[in-house]
């Protein structure tokens, strides 16, 4: 910058600025440089984790956060770092009581309340999860955490039928990686795979490096590959499906053995071949693809 | 006695009061902050506040030779310890005067470059003739240590044009509103100069996509950048704004819009016959026996100009450690470049990768033809 | 009580914390293992499995009794057939014999178990898929059932040939 930052806390505003862009190996130079003429600064630990965080550097990360809650136990923003790292490893209940804390002196932040909905959501407390995302949006109508959360619980709940909490967070932050997540859930849910992979790959467009979305993208890129589309009825319906096809299969082949048997044996033979087709092609495509 | 932060109060009321900032830059040498006492040094040096001072001076690295020097012998002080070891002279590493001419391979690029940018800049109306969009910024991206800087300062050289480089330090300040200010100032700087290359680099940093900003500057800044670039239209004659990036999937979108960074220029590691060249170019100075860089190049693909000098470098190593260990001197040999290859991993590797999953996943955007044609045409895709 | 005092009351509630107690992570079990063990080990084979992750949901007291009404409402139904010459007039309709209808039956019947119990724990199933929970090893749990559902088919098999 033009700047030499002279203070600790124009230091943290430059770190802050290169990990928002994830330049990290500059951030943890100039983190370095500053820790070492203020080291016990609490925002310049706290972004020094982030930065060790960002890099994957979980251990390093953790032990720097931890380091900041000694020199400053209130730190809000490394105790949020601390309840995601520990959502990370599965320690909900840590992650649990160390967003409650927050939320105990911060009742009025939709931010809290949107990341304790969506720890709700994962540990699979739909209801609590429900109540948390509109207690947020109290608060906040606009909070793009909260209305991920509430977008998603929606989903679980409707599926495929038409999702209010989705509409809002499209209409509040239409260009948000929230959105998209929770667009794609949807569509994926509804079976709409083509849409799904459209907007999937749009979002990739504009992060290539996020593993997660690569992998969703693959994944769907696979399900809406041409020779999956005989299989739409169990991509559609899933297990619902399999169940229509086993029975109807029987009734109509036994049917066909009375009143036609000459075709009920070609007819029986598709039915094997495509209940054959659906158990080997999806697990080889991801193969080839 | 006066304290640092005395100081910098004393500086804030007067930035230029240039006496105070060199006994700054002592006070900041005294307390062991070199590069920062540098900083300061050079400020008051560029406002003609001092003379050159040896206490300073000596801070910064011997400067590069003017003109090629003989072969640095690789002599070592008999009992010298190792952190006294010989430096070796390195070559500069992008000379001002650089041209296409001094580009060694690459030759699809450069002409690529010469059509797209060079000859619409140097013959507007020929190409106005034939009906050719001409006009716009240029993205110039590809893996880090490629050569995109130095490509841009011999597109300056080839239009015959001052070259205006802009990294982020140039614009980005921590005072509110001011990043804003010295970015507008480029381009006054751009539009008084006249031929000239402005050239951007790491725009990623400087135009973050604004959906993955969180703080208010950066929006601010990519604001400023977008209405510069279109209030830049009337007066774009004989101002050519290239920029270039690692990530240009960190650039807001709006950016890439015509009439700003519409082209993007995929700029892929050297190819052989450029690798070679590099290879040469670290060996000119060395002592250094039989070498087929040819040969080296050819094991080093997807290998970054960057890449290829630390191979050089990790060669240079294997001469000094042997020479401790038996004291006894020898030349780089080819064997050494060789174990060097096998051990060193391309930098671009990571670059490449996500740029496949890109091309291959995320499909449908012509920007990024080139770099598929490249992955295609290396066996990545 | 005022506006106030009921938002205290709600926010109070609501940060109470739900998951101290928890020993493991929420995974489900897998989707695919409960719809094969329904459908090789019968009803009775969807009622262990379906038991095992009404459990893992922590929700034993409110869906328990009726996963196993259901699976218990399957077996009844099965039963019932035998007794009523149900399962003769099927295998006339069908053209099959008592015992590969009695067969059928079952696993038609545990499907239908899988579908209801499915349909109970629908949103439990999508929430885990949304929130990208890996579903817990279902292998063992898979096995067990087939194979305990499996010596209860057999069993019930035994009994509807005989009763017919």
């Amino acid at each position: 910058m033009n700047d030499q930052p002279t203070s600790a806390a124009a230091y943290a505003e430059q770190a802050f600025w290169y990990i928002e862009r994830r330049r990290i190996a500059e951030a943890k130079r100039l983190l370095a440089q500053a820790l070492a003429q203020y080291p016990q600064d609490p925002d310049l630990l706290f972004h020094s984790a982030q930065a060790e965080w960002f890099d994957d550097e979980n251990e390093t990360a953790e032990k720097t956060v931890r380091q900041v809650l000694v020199v400053d136990p209130h730190h809000a923003p490394a105790r949020q770092l601390l309840a995601a790292m520990l959502v990370q490893r599965g320690e909900y209940a840590d992650a649990e009581l160390l967003l409650i804390g927050l939320l105990r002196e911060y009742p009025e932040s939709a931010e809290l309340y949107g990341r304790y909905s969506q720890l709700m959501l994962r540990t699979l407390h739909l209801d609590k999860a429900g109540q948390l995302a509109r207690e947020g949006l109290r608060y906040d109508p606009e909070d793009d955490e909260c209305l991920l959360a509430a977008a998603l619980c929606e989903t679980a709940r409707s599926g495929s039928r038409p999702n209010a909490g989705l509409q809002k967070l499209l209409t509040a932050h239409p260009e948000s990686m929230s959105s998209v997540h929770a667009l794609v859930v949807a569509l994926v849910e509804s079976g709409r795979i083509a849409e799904a992979h459209r907007i999937a790959q749009g979002a990739m467009r504009a992060d290539p490096a996020n593993e997660h979305l690569v992998d969703l993208v693959r994944e769907l890129r696979i399900q809406n590959h041409w020779s999956m589309k005989p299989l739409w009825p169990l991509q559609k319906w899933g297990w619902g499906a399999s169940v229509v096809m086993w029975l109807g299969g029987i009734v109509v082949i036994r049917a066909l053995a009375k009143s036609a048997p000459d075709i009920a044996g070609p007819v029986a033979w598709v039915w094997l071949g495509y209940a054959l087709y659906s158990w080997v092609w999806p697990p080889l495509i991801r193969r080839i693809l | 006695m006066t304290t640092l932060a005395e100081f910098e109060a004393r500086l804030l009321r007067d930035p230029f009061d240039n006496a105070t900032r060199v006994e700054y830059a002592r006070a900041l040498l005294a307390a062991g902050r070199d590069s920062d006492a540098l900083a300061q040094y050079d400020l008051a040096r560029k406002a003609n506040a001092t003379g050159p001072l040896d206490e300073f001076e000596r801070l910064r690295a011997p400067p590069p030779p003017a003109t090629p020097r003989e072969p640095v012998k690789l002599t070592v002080v008999p009992g010298a310890r190792s952190a006294e070891v010989v430096s070796i002279a390195r070559p500069v590493a992008v000379p001002d005067k650089t041209r296409f001419i001094h580009i060694a391979g690459m030759d699809d690029l450069k002409k690529s470059i010469r059509l797209q940018i060079i000859e619409p800049f140097l013959n507007p109306g020929l190409f106005a003739k034939f009906r050719k969009k001409a006009g716009g910024g240029i993205l110039l991206y590809g893996p880090p240590g490629c050569g995109k800087t130095m490509l841009a300062r011999a597109v300056a050289n080839e239009c015959n044009a001052s070259f205006l480089a802009i990294g982020i330090s140039e614009i980005l300040s921590m005072w509110q509103g001011e990043s804003e200010r010295n970015l507008a100032l480029m381009f006054d700087k751009a539009r008084s100069q006249k031929p000239c290359v402005m050239f951007f680099d790491e725009l990623d940093a400087l135009a973050f996509a604004r959906s993955k900003a969180s703080s208010d500057v950066s929006r601010k800044i990519v604001n400023e950048f977008l209405s510069q670039l279109d209030g830049f239209d009337s007066a774009n004659d004989q101002v050519l704004i290239l920029a270039a990036t690692n990530m240009p999937w960190d650039v807001d979108p709006a950016m890439k819009r015509p009439g700003r960074f519409a082209r993007q220029v995929f700029v892929p590691p050297p190819d052989a016959v450029a690798r070679t060249r590099i290879i040469e170019l670290a060996l000119e100075s060395v002592p250094h026996g039989a070498v087929d860089a040819a040969a080296i190049a050819r094991i080093t693909e997807q290998f970054s100009g960057a890449d290829v000098d630390a191979l050089v470098e990790r060669a240079k190593e294997y001469v000094l450690t042997e020479y401790l260990e038996t004291r006894r001197e020898r030349e780089i040999s080819q064997e050494d470049l060789v174990r060097a290859a096998s051990e060193l991993v391309p930098t671009t590797q990571d670059w490449l990768r996500t740029a496949r999953n890109l091309v291959k996943y995320a499909g449908g955007d012509d920007s990024y033809r080139d770099l598929e044609r490249y992955l295609k045409a290396n066996k990545l895709l | 009580m005022s506006n106030d005092d009921r938002t205290d009351d709600r926010d109070d509630d609501l940060l109470r914390p739900t998951l101290s107690d928890y020993s493991r992570p929420p995974a489900m079990y897998h989707t695919t293992g409960f719809a094969l063990s329904s459908f090789f080990g019968g009803p009775v084979g969807a009622a262990i499995y379906a038991m095992f992750n009404t459990a893992r949901l922590s929700r034993l007291k409110q869906d328990g009794v009726v996963v196993l009404a259901l699976c218990a409402a399957a077996v009844l139904v099965a039963l019932q057939m035998a007794r009523s010459g149900g399962l003769d007039s099927l295998a006339s309709i069908a053209g099959l014999t008592p015992q590969s209808t009695a067969r059928l039956m079952l696993r038609a019947l545990g499907l239908a178990c899988f579908g209801a119990i499915y349909l109970l724990h629908r949103k439990f199933f999508r929430a885990a898929r949304i929130s990208g929970v890996k579903p817990a090893p279902s292998w063992p749990l898979g096995l067990a059932s087939v194979a305990l559902g499996w010596a209860a088919n057999a069993a019930m098999m035994t009994w509807i040939l005989e009763h017919h």
